[in-house]
């Protein structure tokens, strides 16, 4: 019996602009990810729940909550405080708001420095993830 | 005699001097600059206006980014969803360039009050934001009396108005009837606008003239956010007031109060 793949990593992608969330998703996907979305603080909160992600990728701004308060939600989680998160901001944002960060991208981005981020970033997850878990990420 | 404005075709609108704003006591303060004569930005607009723009440029980017690196994978459906998103990006960015000159008009741009004749202005913009807007089929019933007039900017009455327009003809469903009508109340001048679209959300409408704000039933017409925001800017410098109620049965319904006189 041939050995099962391993899934994909599960990326949960938050932007309120829904054409640029279906492009991100799109640009996610072609590279190799799964991807769920979301549009802002509550939904991105109940995916985080369900999907158990291995990477968040959250705008700072949107029109109900920000990506700052689904950061401390995270940090704050009883189970999965370390879930690597990554910020984006079309602002340079003060160090001090965005500390508890993985990451930060400024927009609009450099596609390509930003897929190798998210690469190192589940990379080191899932590393970490398999020596505490003994499981394959 | 009074003086034919015909409203200015779409597009940029020229920025003259800024002059002096007349003080208004019913500005709204969110659009007012305390201790001074000139109306100024909303807190946090720029901030907005960066979230928005840079936005549509990251939609650009990782549109062509998808083009170049997997355009050959795909198919040519998706392929036009990528060249479509880098257009709608560009045609949004223009849109809030436009935007913008308007409200800097409708903040600081020189006044020039004249004689309006009303029906022939207003008629005028009905028929361009048909023009303009989508092939909604929405009939927009212009009722002015022959012969009225207003004494005021035009230019400022253009902004205030054309954005009502353009939205009862976007939002409105096919084959309904936008109607603007004009009435003297004493000293004011009312003109209202109804439409029967789907009108707001009672949650939306404490944010409805709040610049990028947009309702839930805004979003899929495109538009940017800023129009009843640069509306209430230009109403505000005429002295007026602009008010919204959801019409009867269903719909909006927009008034604009102004001195029937305004010669600041």
């Amino acid at each position: 019996m041939p050995p099962a793949t391993p899934p994909l990593p599960l990326i949960l992608l938050v932007e309120d602009n829904p054409d640029l969330r279906a492009l991100a998703l799109d640009l996610l996907e072609m590279s190799g990810y799964q991807v769920v979305g979301a549009d802002g603080l509550g939904t991105a909160i109940a995916a985080f729940e369900q999907a158990q992600p291995d990477l968040v990728l959250t705008d700072v701004k949107f029109p109900a909550g920000s990506g700052l308060a689904l950061l401390a939600h995270i940090r704050a989680h009883p189970a999965r405080s370390s879930t690597p998160v990554m910020l984006m901001s079309g602002e340079r944002e003060q160090a001090g708001a965005i500390m508890g960060a993985d990451g930060f991208v400024q927009k609009p981005f450099d596609v390509e420095a930003l897929l190798t981020s998210v690469a190192e970033l589940i990379a080191r997850h899932c590393a970490t993830a398999s020596i505490e878990a003994k499981t394959a990420c | 005699m009074a003086t034919h404005y015909r409203p200015s075709s779409p597009g940029l609108t020229m920025i003259e001097a800024p002059a002096s704003a007349a003080r208004n006591p019913r500005a709204a303060p969110k659009m007012t600059d305390e201790g001074s004569d000139r109306l100024s930005l909303p807190a946090g607009f720029l901030s907005k206006l960066a979230h928005e723009t840079v936005g549509h440029l990251a939609a650009v980017q990782a549109s062509s980014y998808l083009l170049r690196k997997h355009g050959r994978e795909i198919s040519g459906a998706r392929e036009q969803e990528w060249w479509s998103a880098i257009q709608k990006a560009g045609s949004r960015v223009q849109l809030i360039m436009d935007r913008l000159c308007r409200l800097e008009h409708a903040l600081s741009g020189a006044v020039q009050p004249a004689e309006v004749d009303l029906a022939l202005f207003l008629r005028d913009l009905a028929e361009q934001a048909r023009l303009a807007g989508p092939a909604t089929e929405v009939a927009l019933d212009v009722r002015v009396r022959a012969g009225e007039t207003w004494t005021g900017d035009a230019g400022l009455l253009e902004i205030a108005t054309e954005c009502l327009l353009s939205n009862a003809c976007k939002f409105g469903p096919p084959g309904t009837v936008a109607v603007l009508e004009t009435r003297r109340e004493g000293d004011f001048l009312e003109i209202r606008v109804t439409d029967a679209g789907p009108g707001l959300a009672p949650d939306e409408v404490a944010r409805l003239f709040e610049p990028f704000f947009q309702g839930r039933n805004a979003k899929k017409n495109g538009g940017c956010g800023l129009g009843l925001a640069i509306a209430r800017a230009a109403v505000n410098r005429l002295g007026g007031t602009i008010t919204y109620q959801p019409a009867r049965g269903q719909g909006t319904e927009f008034r604009l109060c102004l001195p029937a006189v305004n010669r600041r």
